[in-house]
């Protein structure tokens, strides 16, 4: 059921985020809602389900969108284990910490994500993507994990039925 | 170490590297092939953009119920003993009120359409790109209604973009804001040539302007049918800027394009010319 509930996150994440009615757009940016979803998994589940779980949501966002296959499921996988390795060293369960893991996570994902896109000739340079994309989106995801992420919480106990606190369940 | 903490190690290895090797084998495909793997792509985009119709169906019914409860509610409050005559009225304006916004949409394209030579398939908006660094989005027409690669993409506002990527019953559109795309344009009025390309998330920049060439703010943009991906003459904005520097060959300018990319529902792919058929 736990597995289910983070598969059904990240289907739901990729589903929301291509839709045609843009989901809490701000001007040109919205927050990177699988970011916040494999950010999410990466602090509530065990390092193989992470792994596994952001690479797959990464490989759904990349078939959805125009850029470089791959680039975008490496790079979401790496930002789930970032989140991951900071769950273990932090307190999870407040939002200055959703705020940091979500925007380092984000860093990850989004800088190597546009190093890999530097593979294809898909014209994004530096000058663009720091200001235009990466920081915004990066900001934005965070900020609105503060506030998913409780949310995400609760509807995780309610669905899996868990009565101790996420966290302490059997993470590595 | 424990033989279990060894085995379970050893599996760590095997699962990162086979992660990671099928990552760079789909990349080296599409670097490869200059295309993306048919196999993969086609059935994961056909089963979301069924999903994403039907979510795009129900928003609409959503947003179609509020905007008539919104327009007739103080009908409702005035005419409280003819309730029931009022919710009659009010799902009926539901549906006017959605009936003549389309209509009104679809008969902008059916001028369109009328008014040009060329043979267009008329496509609707399904999904926008999942990401932020792209502009792109996904019609529900493919292949199988004659569409293919590097068609021209309009609406009757102007030019939208061009198909990059097609499957049986969707393709995939490349707006003109998108950083790779890249547009021959002229100025309408002086007539001076460039390439368009996307610049900012609501702008294009036209590039390799001569630098003696006579552009002006509200300069209308049109296509210049260089390329051949773009028929000649089809809108693509207005000059918002022009920036030139005190040395090189070239100045710059601005363009918004005509088209709302925010407002985008249906599109016409532009197909072939009158007369000469697909």
């Amino acid at each position: 059921m736990n597995l289910l509930f983070a598969l059904g996150l990240v289907m739901a994440a990729v589903l929301l985020q291509t839709l045609r009615f843009e989901v809490l757009p701000l001007g040109a940016v919205r927050p990177d809602l699988v970011l916040l979803a494999v950010v999410y998994i990466g602090l509530w589940y065990e390092r193989r389900a992470v792994m596994m779980l952001s690479w797959l949501a990464g490989l759904l966002q990349d078939v959805m969108s125009f850029g470089l296959l791959g680039v975008g499921a490496f790079t979401k996988m790496l930002a789930g284990l970032v989140s991951h390795r900071l769950g273990r060293s932090v307190v999870v369960d407040n939002p200055l910490s959703h705020f940091l893991v979500a925007f380092l996570a984000g860093v990850v994902d989004g800088g190597l994500y546009f190093l890999g896109l530097q593979l294809g000739d898909f014209g994004l340079k530096l000058d663009y993507a720091l200001p235009g994309v990466l920081l915004p989106q990066v900001l934005y995801s965070a900020f609105a994990a503060v506030v998913v992420f409780p949310l995400l919480g609760r509807l995780h106990r309610q669905i899996t039925a868990e009565r101790r606190p996420l966290r302490a369940r059997g993470r590595r | 170490m424990p033989k279990r903490a060894r085995k379970q190690k050893k599996f760590d290895v095997f699962l990162t590297a086979a992660v990671v090797l099928t990552t760079v084998a789909l990349a080296s495909y599409q670097l490869k092939k200059k295309r993306r793997p048919a196999w993969l792509i086609r059935p994961m985009t056909r089963g979301y953009s069924l999903v994403h119709q039907g979510i795009n169906q129900a928003v609409e019914q959503v947003v179609e119920i509020w905007q008539g409860y919104v327009y007739l509610v103080h009908v409702r409050e005035e005419n409280l003993r003819l309730r029931e005559e009022v919710a009659r009225l009010k799902e009926l304006n539901n549906r006017y009120v959605e009936y003549r916004e389309e209509n009104k949409r679809l008969r902008k394209l059916l001028r369109f359409k009328e008014e040009t030579n060329f043979s267009v398939v008329p496509g609707q908006v399904v999904d926008k790109d999942s990401t932020n660094w792209f502009r792109s989005i996904l019609i529900n027409k493919g292949t199988e209604d004659g569409l293919r690669e590097n068609l021209g993409v309009v609406t009757h506002q102007g030019l939208v973009g061009r198909t990059v990527e097609v499957g049986p019953d969707f393709s995939r559109v490349l707006l003109i804001l998108d950083k790779s795309s890249s547009v021959a344009v002229l100025i309408q009025r002086s007539r001076a040539e460039g390439i368009m390309v996307g610049w900012k998330p609501d702008a294009c920049r036209i590039n390799y302007l001569p630098r003696t060439a006579d552009v002006q703010v509200g300069d209308v943009v049109v296509t210049s049918g260089l390329g051949g991906v773009f028929p000649k003459g089809l809108l693509v904005g207005k000059v918002s800027r022009v920036e030139k520097k005190s040395y090189g060959l070239f100045q710059y300018a601005e363009v918004i394009p005509s088209v709302d990319f925010s407002r985008l529902e249906e599109v016409l792919v532009i197909v072939g010319y009158r007369g000469r058929g697909r």
